[in-house]
């Protein structure tokens, strides 16, 4: 009985320990260091600083091109998901034009959370983008442009006419439309959720199977290499996530750029 | 339950690790929600990625895509280039086939030209020769002819002068070379 009480005591601190990990707080607590941070700034957010850091200094600093010459190395390996991304994404959804302009927004998308993704995958750092705040401002960013964007491609009447498909009687428009409309909020909500669900899974996952270890002791101990063969599946799974992230964002951001009537 | 947790505390540093990060005794009950929706991460959001993103616009995605933009030009160009060489070089062979056409057609008109003055040539060069031939043939004809009479008369005389000379004998008469002269050619006459 005793055995029992403190199996569930264990199983309850290692609940809270788990969700501690994955949530964001106002520390950032290391092996290495204790940092309280002060309240207008999170953990998630220092790692969302140290995303952007990283991205600015990596890509404005180790990729250059010399007139003239063919690009090497990591110029050549970037330009791989550079060109993937504009053509397979931000051409292929938006048209040769608009697909060409809007290229850097679905390439920041892109690494943005990618790194972010990747990040939480490293020892020291936690998952910003298990962070439904992030996901959140970054569906945002989406919506501005399906709405805003298509405003100022299509003009304010031609951005509700995308709500009213041609032919369709208008007693059925009265239904329709506000149904669209909300349709516009609910692609950005899905698309809030999926990155922030998908990452918070995943590492809940992985804390949860190396809290097995923590609960049951040495009896638990194949939960280890499960959780290191997770970690390694959240690896395949920054990509995908980053990669669904911004084809769906391309494709919501095309579908009211071009209406389909 | 938690009535036994204030029981028997569990003797773990991940349990101590764990109330020390949480910040709140054994007894504490944290409740985080993970979907607590936080204005300010929100904003920090938004001006970090916009902050990246006009950052990576001017060092890493302008470049970049201009300089794909740019080879995917040159690679156009060179690829139109080729193309238009390519036509030019169907024309000159064409142009070249047709000169070589006309050339051959030419040649076979020179050869066949050639070979009818030849062949006239030819013609006119063996119709001289058989007229040459037979003016020669013409002229060993009249020689021999000639020839012949001239061996005739030869014959005639030397005949005479053997049948005078036998008659002589037969008549046993001298003849004098005036009157044999005469006899020759009274016989000769006669011949």
């Amino acid at each position: 009985m005793e055995h029992a009480t403190e199996t569930a005591q264990r199983s309850h601190h290692v609940n809270q320990w788990v969700m501690h990990h994955v949530t964001d707080s106002g520390e950032w607590h290391t092996p290495l260091w204790s940092l309280h941070l002060p309240s207008w700034i999170s953990n998630n957010a220092i790692m969302l600083i140290i995303t952007s850091f990283f991205l600015i200094i990596g890509f404005g600093s180790f990729f250059r091109y010399q007139k003239g010459k063919a690009p090497r190395g990591w110029t050549n390996a970037l330009e791989v998901f550079v060109l993937f991304v504009r053509n397979e994404i931000s051409i292929a959804y938006l048209g040769e034009k608009d697909g060409r302009k809007m290229a850097p927004l679905f390439l920041t998308f892109f690494f943005f959370i990618l790194t972010a993704n990747l990040m939480g995958l490293c020892p020291l750092f936690s998952t910003s983008t298990g962070n439904i705040n992030v996901t959140l401002g970054l569906a945002s960013v989406t919506f501005f442009f399906m709405v805003f964007g298509a405003m100022y491609v299509n003009g304010p009447i031609g951005f509700f006419k995308a709500f009213a498909p041609a032919g369709v009687p208008w007693p059925i428009l009265i239904i329709l439309m506000p149904i669209e409309m909300v349709g516009l909020v609910i692609k950005c909500a899905a698309l809030t959720i999926r990155l922030f669900a998908n990452m918070l899974a995943g590492h809940i996952v992985v804390f949860s199977l190396v809290g097995l270890l923590v609960t049951f002791g040495f009896w638990a101990l194949p939960a280890l290499a499960m959780a290191l063969a997770i970690n390694l599946l959240e690896v395949f799974i920054a990509f995908l996530q980053a990669y669904v992230f911004t084809v769906l964002s391309a494709m919501f951001i095309g579908e009211m750029y071009h209406p389909a009537h | 339950m938690a009535d036994s947790a204030h029981k028997t505390e569990p003797s773990n540093d991940l349990v101590e690790t764990t109330q020390a990060h949480v910040g709140h005794g054994s007894d504490a009950h944290v409740e985080i929600n993970p979907m607590e929706i936080s204005g300010q991460m929100v904003i920090w959001t938004w001006v970090l990625f916009f902050i990246t993103l006009g950052a990576l616009y001017k060092l890493a995605w302008k470049p970049i895509l201009g300089a794909l933009d740019s080879r995917e030009e040159e690679i156009q160009e060179s690829i139109d280039h080729a193309e238009t060489l390519r036509q030019e070089m169907a024309e000159l062979e064409a142009v070249k086939a047709k000169q070589l056409a006309e050339a051959d057609e030419k040649s076979r008109k020179i050869l066949e030209a050639a070979r009818k003055g030849a062949r006239e040539q030819a013609e006119a060069i063996e119709e001289k020769a058989r007229d040459e031939a037979a003016i020669l043939t013409e002229n060993a004809l009249r020689d021999i002819d000639v020839s012949r009479a001239l061996a005739e008369d030869g014959l005639r005389i030397k005949s005479a002068a053997w049948a005078r000379a036998l008659a002589g004998k037969l008549i046993e008469e001298n003849l004098d070379d005036a009157k044999n002269q005469a006899l020759t050619d009274k016989l000769i006459e006669e011949l």
